[in-house]
């Protein structure tokens, strides 16, 4: 779902070093509080650019037993190794996990795939290839997904399953039918793709899509701020 | 007549050890008609430069062989069956614009053409709209204006029809005529000949087989019951409502046709009839409470769980299994031959026969079928016709969504979603007048 604001509109490549450089100064500086902060800053994101938040606490709520149980267990290991503050070991992974959520509904709910693909064409210089190679993985990643949830349906309708979690029961065919899937969807697209002359040479492109002065502007102070955190 | 119109493909193909002729002036729109599995879309494909081939495919005057693949580009446009597949793009503008960037034409130039594209089939001033923002019928004319963009002298189109609604079908037929009268041509494939009415001529493959007689056998008597929806109301997305307010009811032994154009909802009614998902709003009553429904998807390759009809079938009996009896039943829909066959290599009409059996080993009382004649050509739509009479005769009651008048004949009644709400009820015949 995309949504406009001035947040929303930045160029990927400027989104890809916020969160590069969020998570950097994360990793980097390993303690609850820098891990709070930079959580602060990744929902300052998802709510500036207007997304919305009954669906981020909706994924939050999906991830949920990942992100207790992966706390936990760290909380846990810290505490069976003798690590000051395990609990606060505890909070700081919960604050990194939910700090990527929230840059993963970020990005993906912000970000047009075709503004990806020029970006990565015309800022990162990616050959054409490889930007498009890209976002297709990601139109077949969504495509999947979907299909999935249609499987769950069909093998519902044939009384197979009650509820989805019993689908793991079934692993092997419902694996079996997305691979079918993948199959015959790649051959179609791979089809299409040559007949409409794809990888024939030098390509021109209709629209490009440029670093606007906002995108230089956060950029630079996003790595400015980096930079300051990590030399402190 | 032909003579004097400028030869455009001239191809002698040898299709599964069988010869092939085929000749396409232009200002033509020819027919290529054959059962499922003759290879229709081989033929295409071979036509397009994209797969080899054996014997000659001769391209105004010369061999398809030697032309270089930018030059195919140029002259030879491909759609492909399912044009959601060959979607690249998520903007109207950059889908019906990526051939002409391939080509390496000006920007100027492209803004122009994909302009012009558009225009042609309608859909003029959509460039920066979101392709899964439009209906099924906007998104198939996307496709079109994709391929017509770079204005090939022949354009070949798979097996497409037989998923458009009639309306959207009948634009399609339109458009491809009109671009053929421009000096160009089209080479349509088929398996259904109602689809190709409106061509020029038609290039029979090879004949259908005749009609099997279906007497189906059903492993467990049938329970009648009767199903009753009421004010259905759902949606996917907060405020995009699907359904606002559906009601239809069902009889035991009944055959109700659900029509309604691409994205009308049939899909999601369907799943709520058979209890695949719940209602926001409104209430479904069966008159046997503990009655088994079953829903049949439109994609048979999301529903197998056996990795052959016999084994499907055995996945869904479990212990209660009796081979004796699947054979039977699958002979009763006429693929036995195909029991030990690998499902995912079969004919998609069998693949749909086979997860019939597979419902009917449960004995459903009510069963939800989804597009049936999706994919089918003319045997099979036909066979699943008798398949379906004989169900109802069991006492099952069977609700069938389709877009497919043809298909729609079958049915006792038929009702008509439009805007979310059940919009007409009445005899087949009366349907395609009010239909869309």
């Amino acid at each position: 779902m995309q949504t406009e604001s001035r947040f929303s509109r930045l160029d990927p490549l400027t989104k890809t070093i916020f969160i590069a450089v969020a998570i950097s100064i994360m990793t980097y500086k390993g303690t609850l509080n820098y891990a709070l902060y930079v959580y602060a800053f990744s929902l300052a994101l998802v709510l500036l650019s207007k997304l919305c938040l009954s669906r981020l606490l909706k994924i939050y709520l999906a991830f949920s037993p990942f992100i207790i149980g992966l706390s936990w267990f760290n909380a846990y290991i810290a505490s069976i190794t003798a690590v000051p503050n395990p609990i606060e070991v505890g909070f700081m992974v919960a604050a990194r996990i939910l700090s990527l959520i929230n840059f993963s509904v970020y990005f993906s709910l912000t970000t047009d795939p075709d503004d990806l693909v020029l970006s990565l064409i015309h800022n990162v210089r990616i050959p054409y290839q490889y930007a498009y190679a890209l976002s297709i993985a990601y139109l077949i990643l969504v495509k999947l997904l979907n299909y999935y949830v249609e499987v769950l349906h069909s093998l519902k309708g044939r009384l197979a399953i009650r509820w989805d979690f019993e689908a793991l029961k079934l692993i092997i065919p419902l694996t079996a039918s997305m691979l079918a899937y993948v199959s015959s969807y790649v051959d179609a697209l791979s089809a299409s793709m040559e007949a409409r002359g794809f990888g024939l040479g030098d390509r021109s492109y209709w629209r490009v899509v440029k670093f606007s002065k906002a995108d230089t502007t956060a950029s630079a102070l996003a790595l400015a701020v980096a930079t300051m955190v990590m030399l402190w | 007549m032909r003579s004097r119109l400028e030869r455009l493909l001239e191809a002698n193909l040898e299709v599964k050890n069988e010869q092939l002729s085929i000749e396409v002036c232009s200002g033509e729109v020819v027919g290529l008609y054959g059962p499922l599995g003759a290879g229709k879309s081989s033929i295409l494909r071979s036509l397009a430069g994209l797969t080899s081939y054996k014997g000659s495919v001769s391209l105004l005057g010369r061999e398809l062989r030697t032309y270089r693949r930018i030059e195919l580009v140029k002259l030879v446009g491909f759609i492909s069956e399912n044009p959601s597949t060959q979607f690249v793009a998520n903007r109207v503008g950059d889908e019906v614009a990526f051939t002409l960037e391939n080509l390496g034409l000006k920007p100027g130039e492209i803004k122009l053409k994909v302009s012009e594209a558009l225009k042609m089939v309608g859909l003029e001033g959509f460039e920066d709209r979101r392709i899964d923002e439009l209906s099924w019928g906007q998104r198939h004319r996307v496709a079109l204006a994709s391929i017509f963009v770079a204005k090939p002298k022949i354009l070949l189109v798979d097996d497409l029809f037989v998923y458009l609604d009639p309306p959207t079908r009948h634009v399609f037929s339109e458009v491809l005529r009109r671009y053929a009268s421009e000096g160009a041509s089209a080479v349509v494939a088929s398996g259904r000949r109602e689809f190709l009415k409106f061509v020029d001529r038609v290039v029979e493959l090879r004949p259908m087989e005749k009609e099997l007689k279906a007497q189906v056998k059903i492993a467990k008597p049938i329970a009648p019951c009767r199903l009753e929806a009421s004010n259905l109301f759902f949606s996917y997305e907060k405020d995009q409502p699907v359904l606002k307010g559906a009601s239809l009811s069902i009889n035991p032994g009944e055959i109700l046709a659900v029509m309604g154009r691409n994205g009308s909802g049939k899909t999601t009614l369907g799943k709520l009839m058979a209890k695949v998902l719940k209602p926001k709003a409104g209430s479904i009553r069966l008159s046997e409470a503990k009655a088994k429904l079953a829903y049949i998807s439109q994609n048979p390759d999301s529903q197998f769980i056996g990795k052959t009809p016999l084994e499907d079938i055995k996945a869904s009996l479990k212990k209660h299994f009796d081979e004796h009896l699947a054979l039977e039943v699958l002979g009763s829909l006429g693929i036995e031959a195909f029991a030990r066959e690998k499902v995912y290599g079969l004919d998609i009409g069998v693949k749909k026969l086979s997860l019939i059996a597979s419902m009917l080993a449960l004995s459903p009382s009510i069963a939800v079928i989804d597009e049936p004649t999706s994919g089918l050509d003319d045997f099979y739509v036909d066979h699943l016709s008798s398949v379906v009479k004989e169900l109802s005769k069991s006492g099952m009651a069977l609700a069938i969504l389709t877009h497919d008048l043809y298909f729609a004949k079958v049915s006792d009644r038929v009702v008509v979603l439009r805007n979310g709400v059940v919009s007409f009820e009445g005899a087949p015949q009366e349907v395609e007048e009010r239909l869309f």
